[in-house]
């Protein structure tokens, strides 16, 4: 027969209701028959109560809005900070443009261009633009935007529209030089405008809904 | 022009504005929105985990500033381990052992380097706690009692805190959050034989040290 020394741990553990099966039933034998086990076991009991009586004060209402308004401007700083990881919105946006069909020429800051070919993308479908003026025509291979949005785009030819090639699908549009230009600065300036928020934005659900909101202002 | 707005609709969380109440319910679903940076989906999970998680939080460190701060981290943690969740645990499970790490983080940073008797002093001279939050013990009708009880109170989360971390730990999911050792086990990542002997041990040492302020003034 085991000494009453051996029933501790399962009088702890029946104490919290997590004895079961044979030791259950044998300590049950255990404390009918021994006075001294039986008073451990209210021992504990009353200590254990006392232990509960400390509470967690309760909070208000107010204290758990704020609480959700915290650690969402929480969330947004962590996804700040760890803005340069946008490769998956790099590769979603070479997809789009690669969709598009047109190549483009990106900025050192490739986040900052990315947004911007998608703003443009986003708006107008553009063929491809055979033999352009590398002066004139905003993105091309080997044409890099020194200053956006500041500096003035070079002047455009002097009829100014682009004839569409005869190879281009008639369903495809055509977009004038100057208003690719102007469209190009419009945009950079608007992104300017919205700073850094739109730069650092990180998940393509925020990159989205900015394009969305973008294109909602704009005219189509 | 047509596919990308198909895409961008895709895209969208107003998309799925519509299939809001049906996935309410669904926590998996849930996650799986989550998953897809769908902040909305997150909040709706912190709404159903939070005053919880609140809870464990003050539990561990008995400073309603750093249970607010400590839970929100679990849940920014959650947010970005996300994608790691197989679905192979219990959600809940899953998110306390990520709540639980954090607090154990905290203990260990705290317990060395300063006692938690000074600690519980300061909280209640320094306004943090409101009187709303301290009812438990204002609302006592007998003054000496409520010294009393707070005084033991004090001494309740001194005593805990003073536990080693694991049983620490195993004591706070059990006696105050109710876990059973089974889903303990699989939160703190061990047996669950071995949970059993930190709830016993935790046991034993509170015994030890709260019986002489439980039964002292009883003349026991
Ligand atoms: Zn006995």
């Amino acid at each position: 027969m085991k000494n009453c020394r051996s029933y501790q741990e399962n009088l702890a553990l029946y104490a919290y209701g997590e004895l079961s099966g044979r030791d259950k039933a044998e300590l049950e034998h255990h404390l009918v028959e021994c006075d001294g086990c039986r008073q451990e076991l209210e021992t504990l009991e009353r200590i254990l109560g006392v232990v509960s009586s400390k509470t967690v004060p309760e909070r208000s209402p107010a204290f758990w809005s704020a609480y959700n308004a915290k650690l969402q401007a929480r969330l947004k700083a962590e996804q700040r900070a760890a803005a340069p990881r946008r490769m998956s919105i790099q590769d979603r946006l070479k997809t789009l443009v690669a969709d598009i069909g047109r190549t483009f020429r990106v900025r050192p800051v490739p986040a900052y261009a990315f947004i911007a070919i998608l703003l443009l993308a986003g708006f107008f479908v553009v063929t491809r633009i055979h033999s352009p003026d590398p002066s004139r025509i905003a993105m091309v291979p080997d044409q890099t935007i020194q200053k956006v949005p500041h500096e003035t785009p070079a002047p455009p030819d002097a009829d100014g529209i682009r004839k569409p090639d005869t190879k281009v699908p008639s369903t495809e549009t055509v977009m004038s030089v100057e208003l690719a230009d102007a469209l190009v600065l419009q945009e950079l300036a608007l992104l300017a405008e919205l700073g850094e928020d739109l730069v650092l934005l990180q998940t393509d659900q925020e990159i989205t809904r900015e394009i969305q909101m973008l294109a909602d202002v704009v005219p189509s | 022009m047509k596919t990308l707005l198909f895409i961008l609709a895709m895209w969208s969380p107003r998309g799925r504005a519509e299939d809001e109440k049906t996935v309410a319910g669904d926590e998996l679903l849930l996650i799986e929105r989550i998953k897809q940076g769908d902040e909305q989906a997150f909040m709706v999970l912190v709404d159903r985990y939070k005053h919880k998680a609140y809870r464990i939080a003050y539990r561990f460190t008995d400073n309603a500033e750093d249970a607010e701060d400590l839970s929100q981290e679990a849940f920014l943690k959650l947010y970005r381990a996300i994608g790691s969740f197989k679905g192979e645990s219990g959600f809940y499970t899953w998110f306390y052992r990520i709540l639980v790490n954090v607090c154990i983080d905290y203990t260990r940073k705290h317990k060395k380097t300063a006692g938690a008797d000074l600690r519980s002093r300061e909280r209640y001279g320094n306004g943090e706690l409101t009187p709303e939050d301290c009812e438990d013990h204002r609302a006592d009708a007998d003054p000496a009692a409520a010294v009393f009880n707070l005084e033991l109170s004090e001494k309740v989360a001194e005593e805990i805190a003073a536990l080693p971390d694991r049983q620490q730990q195993v004591f706070i999911l059990r006696h105050y959050e109710g876990f059973r050792l089974r889903e303990i086990a699989e939160m703190i990542n061990c047996a669950e034989g071995t949970v059993k002997a930190h709830l016993f041990r935790a046991v034993c040492t509170l015994k030890e040290r709260l019986s002489p302020y439980v039964f002292g003034n009883e003349g026991r």
